[in-house]
Order: structure tokens, then C-alpha cells, then sequence
């Protein structure tokens, strides 16, 4: 707060503004002429403040407004809730949730591409970024959200585990190694383990038993482990909506 | 940026999921939180202003209110939501950052050419402020707020809200004559 000595008391000659020209000053209803010489310059700044946006302060317009109504599609209805539906969520609701969903994608996709192209860039608002990567996710692509990671790896998993034909250990490595990108090594029972794993010199393979996952601190998703009985347990989508990957990623390793 | 034409039914079409209402609340206030935001918060303006616009457009089934309501409850959203940043920011860098000085806060907004140039020159001097006094100018002359709706949305006395306009505008004040006369002398 400004003292007694307050060099800008002495600049502009210790002139304190009343209330209301302070309001009218912030309002920009001033004129140049309304003011104390000294804050002529103030009025044109303030004005500046303003002014009316900018096409680029705009540019986010249609982007942020699909986003929206994707966030308001998307959005279950509270339970028990008699609030009518607004009509644009209305119409879409009319539809199944999947079809609904891939509309709402394809528009954003369409605005996205259309008039920015700023998703593929990956140079969206974070904000923006996620719902993007949440509606790309319910038609099964998948699409980084602002932190990078895809959101759509618990949902693939998930159909895996309950489409494949593959049984037992078979299965469980199918799927893990989808879960793992690749890297996971569970079910190769009775293969070649490799003598160490790579990335840990210090960790060699059990010589005479199921080789272990080879996946050591690489993926959140996947997990294929042995228990003491010899049972390699995998299970996928740990992130995913679905918990049926879990329970058809298990399998037991041949006695 | 003027006041919205027929507010009630602009919100009421906005709450419907009208794009025509969506655009014209966008339009409102989108380039005023991201213009207060530049100066506060001018690494994460756009993630927090998108963010804000989000909260409020998915939210309008809560508000009740008029324009300047509609004004205050946006920018205490987005507010809220750049506290939270910093307090993301702070978790994740450990020990507290050096707040930038205002010099830096000033050269960052000239260097985004997302403005009228008066505008983005304005928003720099603005940024010169101690960031207190720069938020009640900015929420007054940008948001387009009375005294009142400042203290609530800054948890504050409308009193002290006064004190800091005053300070803010004899500040800029001084600054604009010593530029003068520096011109004069060269």
C-alpha cells in the first residue's frame, strides 16, 4: 500500500481518484478529457484491455464447443433425475450409446482436422486433448490423452480376452503379450529362457522352471507372474473398463 | 467485448446444447479469462482457460444468475483452476519455484501474437503490476466485474480490493508520465 512517501504520490501529485472514477476508469467509460492529466495514459490502456477478441483469440471456437457437447453426450444422466434432457444431447441419446459416441467422434474429428488440425499435432489444450482421447476410446481407437498415454489399452485387452480362441496358457500369453506391447514372455513354457534378462543382468532365468514374464518394471498393464504352486498368472487392462481380461488372463501351467 | 444479447434466452439455448449459444457465451468469455490469464498464469493460460470453459459450459444446469454472475462464476472457476496448477506444479518440482519476475511475465505475453497488438501491449504494462494489483485491474477492466464480485471471487474485502485498484492505477500512472518525460529528454 502506498505511504505518505510513496514516490507515485509524488508523480502524480498525491492525486487519489474518487470511487466512482475509479469504476468509470476500469469500465473504460472515460474519455481522455474525464481524467486527471495524469492518467490520460491510463485511459487508452485500460480501453486496450478490452478491445473486442481477436480471430486467433477465437480460434478454439468450434473446437471447444464440440467438446462440449461431446462432454454433455457422454455424460450419464443422474440416476432418478427427472431434469429434462437438453434437445441436442436428446437427439443423440435416441441412438445407441456406441453409435452416439462414433458420431460424436467423427464431428470432433472433422472439427479437429477440418479447421485446425491441431489434435494430429498434438498442440490442443490438455483440457481439449481428453476429451478427444475419451471419445476416441469409445469407438475402440486410441488416442493419447495430454499426458501421452492411450486410453484406449483396457478396452482392446479387454476384447481379446473374451473373443480369442486360445485356452489356457495360450490365452494368457495372447494376452499378455498384447498388453505388455510385446515385451511380455508369459506361457512360453518348455522354450529357451533366455539366461538373463536383458535390461537386468543381475535377474537369471530359474533354470528347470516356467520362464517368468519378461516384462520386469515395463508395463502398468500386464503382469504375468508365477506363485509358488507354479500357476503363471497374467492379467491385462488393469485400467481397462472391463474386469473379464483379468479373469481370462489367468491360466495354470502344465504340472 | 460487449454484453450478450437477450442473456436469459442465450443461456437457456446454452444449457440445450445450442452451438449458436455455446459460440455466443465462447465468444464472452473465452478471450477474457485467457487475456487474465496470460498475465497471472501465462505458461498454462490455455489449459486453464480450456479447462474453465469446460467446467462452465458442461455446468450451466447449475448457475443461476445474471450476465455479470455468469462473468464472476467463470473467472472464480477458472481462478480455482490455475491454484490448482500451481499446486500441481509445486507437487511435482518439489521446493517452490521463484515466482516469475515481472519483466519475464511481460516478455512472454509479447511474444504470442494472439491479440490486437494494443491489446497484447496493454496486457504487458498490466503485467509490470504486482500480481495482486494486476489481478483487480485485470478482473475489473477484462471481466468486466464490480468491486464486490472481485473480493468474493479474491476471498477479500471489497476495502482492500479498492486499496490495490488505487495503488494499481496511480502505478501505471507514474509509469506512463516518467515515459513521457523520458521521451522528452531524449
Amino acid at each position: 500500500m502506498s505511504t505518505p512517501d510513496d514516490p507515485t504520490l509524488r508523480l502524480t501529485g498525491g492525486l487519489m481518484l474518487d470511487e466512482r472514477t475509479v469504476d468509470h476508469l476500469l469500465e473504460g467509460l472515460l474519455g481522455p478529457q474525464e481524467v486527471p492529466a495524469e492518467y490520460v495514459a491510463v485511459v487508452g490502456l485500460l480501453r486496450a484491455l478490452s478491445l473486442p477478441p481477436s480471430p486467433a483469440e477465437l480460434s478454439m471456437q468450434t473446437v471447444a464447443i464440440e467438446a462440449t457437447l461431446t462432454e454433455l453426450a457422454l455424460r450419464p444422466a443422474p440416476r432418478g433425475s427427472k431434469a429434462p434432457m437438453p434437445a441436442s444431447v436428446r437427439r443423440w441419446s435416441e441412438r445407441s450409446r456406441f453409435f452416439r459416441a462414433k458420431v460424436a467422434s467423427l464431428v470432433l474429428v472433422g472439427t479437429l482436422i477440418g479447421t485446425t488440425g491441431l489434435a494430429a499435432a498434438g498442440v490442443l489444450p490438455a483440457p481439449l486433448q481428453d476429451v478427444a482421447s475419451k471419445v476416441f476410446a469409445k469407438v475402440g481407437i486410441s488416442v493419447p490423452t495430454s499426458d501421452g498415454h492411450p486410453a484406449s489399452l483396457g478396452e482392446e485387452i479387454s476384447k481379446i480376452a473374451t473373443t480369442t480362441d486360445a485356452t489356457g496358457v495360450d490365452k494368457g500369453a495372447e494376452i499378455s503379450t498384447a498388453a505388455s506391447g510385446g515385451h511380455s514372455q508369459a506361457g512360453q513354457h518348455g522354450k529357451p529362457s533366455p539366461p538373463a534378462h536383458p535390461a537386468h543382468p543381475a535377474h537369471p532365468a530359474h533354470p528347470g522352471q516356467p520362464a517368468p514374464s519378461g516384462d520386469h518394471g515395463k508395463s502398468d498393464e500386464s503382469h504375468a507372474v508365477q506363485d509358488p504352486t507354479g500357476n503363471a498368472h497374467t492379467s491385462g487392462a488393469a485400467n481397462g473398463p472391463s474386469a473379464s481380461a483379468q479373469e481370462h488372463g489367468k491360466s495354470r501351467a502344465p504340472g | 467485448m460487449g454484453p450478450i444479447e437477450d442473456f436469459e434466452r442465450t443461456l437457456q439455448a446454452a444449457r440445450d446444447g445450442q452451438g449458436w449459444a455455446l459460440g455466443e457465451l465462447f465468444r464472452n468469455l473465452y478471450p477474457r479469462i485467457v487475456r487474465y490469464l496470460r498475465v497471472l498464469e501465462p505458461s498454462g493460460a490455455e489449459d486453464v482457460a480450456s479447462d474453465a470453459w469446460l467446467d462452465v459450459s458442461t455446468g450451466l444446469d447449475r448457475f443461476e444468475g445474471d450476465e455479470v454472475g455468469l462473468r464472476a462464476w467463470a473467472f472464480t472457476i477458472a481462478r480455482r483452476r490455475m491454484i490448482d496448477l500451481r499446486r500441481r506444479r509445486a507437487r511435482r518440482s518439489g521446493p517452490p519455484m521463484r515466482s516469475p519476475d515481472v519483466g519475464a511475465r511481460g516478455g512472454d505475453i509479447e511474444e504470442k501474437p494472439m491479440m490486437q497488438l494494443a491489446t497484447q501491449a496493454a496486457l504487458g504494462r498490466i503485467a509490470t503490476l504486482p500480481p495482486d494489483q494486476a489481478e483487480v485491474v485485470l478482473l475489473a477492466a477484462v471481466g468486466g466485474l464490480p468491486v464486490a464480485e472481485i473480493a468474493k471471487i479474491m476471498d477479500t474485502q471489497p476495502g482492500a480490493v479498492r486499496a490495490l485498484q488505487q495503488s494499481a492505477l496511480r502505478r501505471l500512472a507514474t509509469e506512463a508520465t516518467e515515459q513521457t518525460e523520458e521521451a522528452v529528454t531524449r
